[in-house]
């Protein structure tokens, strides 16, 4: 196979009959624009919004919770209820010792009314609160700067926040107070109140001595309450033996596995205790994952329709191009030209063709991915929710896209060069001759 | 061993309407049909300058394409510079005509957006001597085209094309040129010009098989051969 002059003859044959190849080219360029923006929307949904709003745990944790007693119809539920399901060092410590765990660490939320009280703007705000405890050494991965989660005597209490709840500010909360927009880092050391022991609705707890206790924002992590604010889990702690009756069990504890593997059998151990797991598998994330897979799959099956089309118009048109040119065929033959490199000949126009629609089909997709950010951009409703993140454009999916439309182009010329590899170069010279 | 060695080859041609072989599908030299060459047989040597004489429609293109390897369906045993052409498969019989065989048509086939220079250094891609602009400006020069080579073939004469489709044919070097009425659409002094040629070619040491009616290219050749009734003979 003269590969060289194969190919060199295929680009002097796409450049003389460019406008013959031209719709082919329109149709390969159609597709891979189609097939690349939905590709690159798919990702982007998953990966900027599926993933980060709707958070499920990592592979390899799983998160145990008292179990729940449901009262079918009435949706009672009473959280460690039954006997066995107390969420306890005892517990952590003989889940420490289970195969392949790694870590164990434990949550715990505020048991009593608390809530918020700040200056926003210049305007005071208040509000009851969720508030949780984590251990410092968990949350300081997530944080810039990881020694400011640490408890000062004197200085205010670190807090940390979800950045759901920064979204939520910024898509909900600013637009319908007027008030503007934040990102991550202007928030970083605010400050706020809170006011333990005495909330709206909670009213005052039955232990403690109500005061008012400092905070002040020091980072932003996904292991944060959603809505809500965490703090350092002894300080929790503390509170909870100050204004709460019992203070000893944790609300939830966090395994880190070595593999994902381990974690069914840790979960089997769990649950055969009587305790509720949840872990990747059981998260919104995967039911958000699978509605958006369905969605975007439909598109892509549109994209790959067009991609079909455009194979089976390149085929017509490659198989009345082998036609016309069968004199042509019939003289490459004549000069030493095998049907195989006939055969080659058409596919590598296919392939340039392809080629070049796949190329600037994946330019048009980028194109109209950032276009359509650029026009969603004024109906962002938060940081976190902003079109930029509606679109992503891995490496993987330039190459995927190239590759299904050279692939389509090329099945398109499959029979064009059969039909060329089978012309017969007597009957194309005599034609010619006749 | 003869340069070329036909035995006892049979070609026919299915009927229109009539079935192509006996598995109905692409075997036209099974005896089906008409038959245009019956039980042929001679033998050329290397460097022979030969004439082949025959009526319209007596085989002589259908002989110049099995010789050439661009026909394969035939039957009997037919041997061009020691290869069988008989068992050859597609890439011997392309080896064969990108190395061995020139042919030049009567209304040869070029390409229309090429002009006379690159419809060479194109067409020899697929020879085994691929010819760079050097060569084949020098080719276009050996037939008279030097002024020419920028000219595209519709800006070129009949006998121009004809001399060009001989220094195509001459790109890839071949031993054996095969010619199919050459000078049939040629005037007096350009079919003369490209007698000269030819002899120029045979004088080189090439081998010639000519299909021809015209005399004065029968008058350049050693040998003359008879095709009628689908066999051959030596002409006087």
């Amino acid at each position: 196979m003269r590969i060289r002059a194969v190919s060199a003859l295929a680009a002097d044959n796409v450049r003389q009959n460019r406008l013959f190849f031209l719709a082919a080219f329109l149709g390969a360029t159609a597709g891979a624009a189609v097939l690349l923006f939905f590709l690159s929307l798919h990702v982007g949904v998953q990966e900027n919004v599926v993933k980060r709003f709707f958070r499920d745990l990592p592979e390899t944790r799983l998160k145990v919770s008292a179990a729940d007693l449901d009262f079918g119809l009435f949706g009672l539920v009473r959280p460690g209820f039954l006997k066995g399901s107390v969420l306890d060092d005892d517990l952590r410590n003989a889940i420490r010792e289970r195969p392949g765990v790694l870590r164990v660490y434990a949550e715990d939320t505020v048991r009593f009314p608390i809530r918020i009280t700040g200056s926003l703007f210049g305007r005071s705000a208040a509000s009851d609160l969720v508030a949780t405890g984590l251990a410092p050494e968990i949350l300081a991965e997530d944080l810039q700067k990881p020694d400011r989660f640490q408890v000062k005597e004197g200085g205010p209490l670190p807090a940390v926040v979800s950045r759901r709840l920064l979204d939520l500010y910024n898509g909900a909360f600013a637009p319908m107070n007027g008030f503007p927009k934040m990102k991550e880092g202007s928030l970083l050391g605010f400050r706020f109140d809170l006011v333990l022991g005495k909330s709206y609705l909670g009213g005052r707890a039955e232990r403690g001595r109500v005061r008012r206790v400092q905070c002040e924002l020091v980072g932003f992590s996904d292991k944060a309450v959603a809505v809500g604010v965490t703090l350092p889990l002894e300080t929790v702690r503390a509170w909870n033996r100050e204004f709460a009756e019992e203070s000893e069990s944790y609300s939830a504890l966090y395994a880190d596995l070595q593999v994902p593997e381990q974690v069914s059998a840790l979960r089997s151990w769990l649950e055969a205790k009587g305790y509720h797991v949840q872990t990747a598998k059981d998260g919104a994330a995967r039911q958000a994952s699978e509605a958006v897979n369905a969605l975007t799959g439909l598109f892509l099956a549109i994209s790959v329709l067009i991609l079909g089309l455009s194979a089976l118009n390149l085929a017509f048109l490659l198989a009345l191009m082998v036609h016309r040119r069968a004199p042509e065929i019939g003289l490459w033959r004549a000069m030493g030209a095998t049907r195989g490199e006939m055969a080659v000949l058409v596919l590598l126009e296919a392939g340039i063709v392809g080629a070049a629609g796949g190329v600037l089909g994946s330019i048009l997709g980028v194109l109209g991915g950032l276009g359509l950010e650029r026009l969603l951009s004024s109906f962002a409703i938060g940081e976190s929710f902003s079109p930029e993140a509606l679109f992503a454009f891995p490496p993987w999916i330039f190459a995927l896209t190239f590759g299904l439309v050279l692939s389509a182009t090329l099945l398109g010329a499959f029979f064009p060069a059969l039909m060329a590899a089978k012309t017969d170069p007597v009957q194309a010279l005599r034609s010619r001759s006749a | 061993m003869p340069f070329i060695q036909v035995e006892n080859l049979v070609k026919s041609y299915p009927r229109r309407g009539e079935p192509s072989g006996a598995d109905g599908r692409t075997n036209r030299s099974a005896g089906l049909g008409q038959t245009v060459l019956n039980e042929l047989s001679f033998s050329m040597e290397s460097n022979e300058f030969t004439a082949l004489f025959g009526a319209s429609g007596s085989g002589k293109s259908t002989l110049l394409h099995i010789l050439g390897g661009l026909d394969g369906d035939f039957q009997g045993r037919v041997t061009v510079d020691g290869l069988e052409l008989s068992g050859a498969g597609d890439r011997e019989l392309s080896g064969l005509r990108g190395h061995t065989v020139g042919f030049v048509l009567q209304s040869p086939f070029f390409l229309s957006y090429l002009d006379a220079l690159q419809n060479i250094v194109r067409a020899s891609r697929f020879g085994s001597r691929p010819a760079d602009e050097t060569r084949a400006r020098t080719l276009l020069e050996d037939v008279g085209l030097k002024d020419f080579a920028h000219r595209f073939p519709d800006e070129l004469s009949g006998g121009q094309l004809q001399r060009l489709a001989l220094a195509r044919a001459m790109a890839s070097e071949p031993k054996l040129l095969l010619l199919d009425e050459p000078t049939g659409n040629l005037d007096l002094e350009t079919a003369e010009n490209l007698v000269r040629l030819l002899s120029r070619f045979h004088e080189a040491g090439g081998t010639l098989l000519v299909a021809t009616h015209d005399e004065r290219v029968a008058r350049a050749c050693r040998r003359r051969l008879v095709l009628q009734d689908g066999r051959i003979g030596e002409a006087l």
